[in-house]
């Protein structure tokens, strides 16, 4: 209760500070909070902010379900097959490394502005992340329990469905944590070349008409978004490894 | 006549890199046999229960159980490890589930197998516990009644008891012997421990240092069944005694 508190103080000296710093310096560049809380109030009766807010969720939505997918099972290929490791682990490996931001003009010359382009590019960028995870956490298995299991019957099936996936759980949880993370920091980047609807596209687009309230009002929007679905899934997914926390706590 | 299961190890080496761990062993166990192997701390124990699961492939000789070389685990043969024996993600119920899923036994039976496990072994209203939840002791009664679910004919135990407490120890041993007792299964018990090798034994392997062999196979001369009190007998104490001087010589031998 006590750090909530602190927390909710903080917020407060921040947007107290902001209020200062902009009465004095007092330019349209820098908005006051107050102006830019009456920004969001007419863009929520516009309707237009609710319809940048879904569309955007929208696509990091079916980015993180297809690279979730795509990133455990290459993780479980790569750690299982030492040939898969050395082949498609050094291309993701390397591909990782590449800056999204530079790949959004390839994508766009090569599959045009449309959802596919702003998909394909975060799916691209959170399946390497879940991948480095999901092999990370297999690789980091403990053998015994391997061993254990195979003691008492089990089949090459039921070691990945009850020992290994288990054992990696936490890993791959991290993984899709961070996942979420880059996707609200690269769906901007994703969107910036044109889209109908998005919280990044109208960044830019209030750029150019120069409305710097409502370029904040949106910033605000998606930091806040993502803010507050890592904590919720922090609070889901607690839970459900509780095991691996304590273990940790242990040692 | 009765078919005889037995496990039998012939000129078994095993080496790691250049290390040579185990040199020339040779043993057979018997089916419903209680065999304890007795050795010091790193002189390949291990290593050995590790060879007869087929969880370690030799660097030669052979594994036979019933006749057909051990190449890789089976399902007859289950192992007990001293730590990280349970599955911590796990509750104790899916811990002794998890074999009879692994072997596909039906929802309804394993509900009851497990109902009679819990029971007999004292864990009765634990079923939802997490194995960091519950005391040591426990845990190793759960790693037993997980094995015995699967129903193994032969079942190795590494060193499964060194860290508990006397008392706890003292009822797990009993424990053990009761289950082997009622259900004729071959135990193959690894301990540093010769007091514990005494009460369960009923023939004791005796490793020598590493690269190690068997030094003496030595059949237990105490009756069963054994009570506390043995331990304080003429014969367990003149047996007591012709292991620690067994035990020095290895020591001392360089
Ligand atoms: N996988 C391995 N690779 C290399 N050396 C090993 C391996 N496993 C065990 N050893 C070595 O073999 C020896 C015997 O180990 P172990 O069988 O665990 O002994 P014990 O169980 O009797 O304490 C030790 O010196 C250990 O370092
Ligand atoms: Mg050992």
């Amino acid at each position: 209760m006590k750090r909530l508190y602190v927390k909710l103080i903080t917020l407060f000296v921040v947007i107290l500070i902001w209020q200062i710093v902009s009465v004095i310096i007092n330019t349209d560049l820098f908005p006051t909070p107050v102006t830019v809380f009456l920004s969001l109030i007419v863009m929520i009766q516009e309707g237009i902010l609710l319809k940048d807010i879904l569309w955007s969720i929208n696509r990091i939505v079916i980015s993180l379900f297809v690279a979730t997918i795509l990133g455990i099972i290459l993780g479980i290929i790569t750690a299982k097959i030492s040939l898969a490791y050395d082949s498609i682990g050094t291309i993701l490996d390397y591909m990782r490394s590449a800056s999204p931001v530079a790949l959004v003009p390839f994508i766009i010359l090569w599959f045009g502005i449309g959802e596919f382009s702003k998909v394909l590019t975060l799916t691209y960028l959170i399946t390497t992340v879940i991948w480095l995870n999901t092999y990370a956490g297999i690789k980091n298995i403990n053998k015994l329990y391997v061993w254990a299991a195979k003691s008492l019957g089990a089949n090459k099936w039921c070691l990945i469905r009850y020992i290994i996936l288990p054992q990696a759980l936490p890993f791959v949880v991290t993984g899709i944590r961070i996942g979420i993370s880059f996707a609200f920091i690269i769906i901007v980047a994703a969107e910036m070349n044109g889209a109908i609807f998005g919280l990044g596209y109208h960044i830019f687009a209030y750029y150019q008409a120069f409305l710097i309230d409502k370029m904040m009002v949106n910033l605000i929007v998606l930091t806040s978004i993502a803010y507050m679905v890592d904590k919720l899934f922090l609070l889901i997914t607690r839970k459900h490894y509780k095991w691996h926390l304590i273990r940790g706590e242990e040692n | 006549m009765k078919k005889i299961k037995n496990l039998n190890i012939k000129n078994l080496v095993v080496q790691f890199d250049d290390l040579t761990v185990l040199d020339n062993i040779n043993l057979t166990i018997n089916q419903g046999e209680f065999i304890c192997i007795l050795g010091s701390s790193g002189c390949g124990k291990t290593t050995l229960l590790n060879v007869m699961a087929g969880f370690i492939n030799p660097t030669s000789g052979q594994v036979c159980y019933e006749n057909r070389i051990i190449k890789k685990p089976t399902s007859e043969i289950c192992t007990i490890y001293q730590e990280h024996a349970l599955f911590p993600w796990m509750t104790i119920y899916e811990n002794i589930e998890s074999g009879l899923k692994f072997s596909k036994v039906n929802i309804s039976k394993r509900k009851s197998i497990i109902k009679k496990f819990l029971h007999d072994f004292d864990l009765k209203g634990y079923g939802e516990y997490y194995p960091h939840e519950i005391s040591h002791g426990m845990r190793q009664r759960v790693a037993i009644c997980r094995s015995l679910a699967v129903n193994p004919a032969m079942i190795l135990m590494d060193e499964p008891f060194s860290s508990l407490d006397p008392v706890t120890k003292l009822k797990l041993q009993k424990y053990i012997l009761n289950v082997w007792k009622k259900t004729n299964k071959t135990i193959v018990f690894v301990t540093h421990d010769i007091d514990e090798a005494i009460f369960l034994s009923d023939k004791i392997f005796v490793l020598t240092k590493k690269p190690s062999t068997i030094k003496k196979e030595i059949i237990n001369p105490l009756q069963r069944p054994r009570r506390d009190s043995v331990i304080i007998s003429g014969e367990y104490i003149k047996f007591k005694q012709f292991l620690l001087k067994l035990i020095n010589k290895i020591n001392s031998d360089e």
